[in-house]
């Protein structure tokens, strides 16, 4: 083994790197974008945004939307809160205000509540969510259920398929998110959506597409070293 | 796909299918380039 693509967590990233280390094997993760991912080890490397540009992103873009004052909800695992510290940093340097922050366990039901809870504290004229799809979707249905008609923001990660067929379109019509993966970006990436689709019947989402390109790099770059391809090989070539 | 990754030296771009990513050594990380969407229809509609 000369290099190991993944982990999908930052939480698994972050932990597993001191072993990356003691093994000097290069990890890549298409998907962890914790800022500490790439600060752990040198051997730690990723090809995926990170929350510190994305949370800059969503406050900037909340606040072109004219949300003056935001409730916030996420999960409280790495991504989701960073993603929320740096949306949090991001919106308050446009001068925006924080009114409401909740963090709950994935599976918690209480998630759906503090959706309600925070739409109504302060009458917030926006709000976040920092989570993945399970949980952004049974937030959506909660605000929709409400009759919420402030902007709601969601990350990159939620712009995937899932999103709408666990809430439904209605729920999720609408919503904003920061996009790092769409067809009209380039001839490329509207050619991988159309085999990607062709090939699995659905849209690929960020993960996948990010999964892809990392894989691509690492195989052009074990073509180039063929023959000599080895952990420090790969380790220099990044 | 053009794959313009020189992997002879460090790789410092990678023309994949989000075109040409630029790797920032001092961060250690790929500029990928963001947009504010919004869903239309159940689809992700680029906006700006």
């Amino acid at each position: 083994m000369v290099v190991v693509l993944g982990s999908w967590s930052s939480t698994v990233t972050l932990a597993a790197a001191p072993v990356y280390n003691e093994g000097k094997l290069v990890n890549i993760t298409p998907i962890s974008s914790h800022p500490d991912v790439t600060k752990v080890s040198p051997y730690v490397f990723r090809q995926s945004l990170v929350q510190s540009q994305e949370g800059a992103f969503n406050g900037a873009s909340l606040w072109k939307l004219g949300a003056r004052s935001i409730a916030m909800l996420g999960i409280p695992n790495d991504y989701g809160k960073a993603n929320m510290a740096l949306t949090r940093r991001g919106f308050e340097t446009q001068g925006g205000k924080v009114v409401f922050e909740r963090v709950r366990a994935a599976r918690c039901p209480g998630l759906s509540s503090d959706a309600a809870e925070g739409a109504r504290a302060k009458i917030p004229t926006g709000s976040t969510i920092g989570a993945f799809a399970p949980q952004t979707a049974l937030i959506l249905k909660q605000l929709r259920q409400m009759g919420i008609k402030t902007p709601v923001f969601v990350c990159a990660a939620d712009d995937t398929p899932d999103l709408a067929r666990l809430a439904g379109t209605e729920a999720i019509e609408g919503t904003h998110l920061t996009v790092q993966t769409n067809p009209v970006l380039g001839p490329e990436l509207a050619d991988f959506y159309k085999r990607y689709e062709a090939r699995y019947s659905r849209l690929p989402d960020p993960f996948a597409a990010n999964s892809y390109n990392t894989a691509m790099m690492m195989m052009t770059m074990a073509a180039q070293q063929y023959l000599n391809v080895s952990r420090e090989s790969i380790r220099k070539g990044l | 796909m053009n794959r313009s990754a020189r992997v002879s030296d460090e790789i410092r771009s990678f023309d994949g299918i989000f075109g040409k990513l630029k790797f920032d050594p001092a961060s250690r990380e790929w500029e990928f380039k963001l947009l504010h969407g919004v869903i239309e229809n159940g689809t992700t509609k680029v906006i700006n």
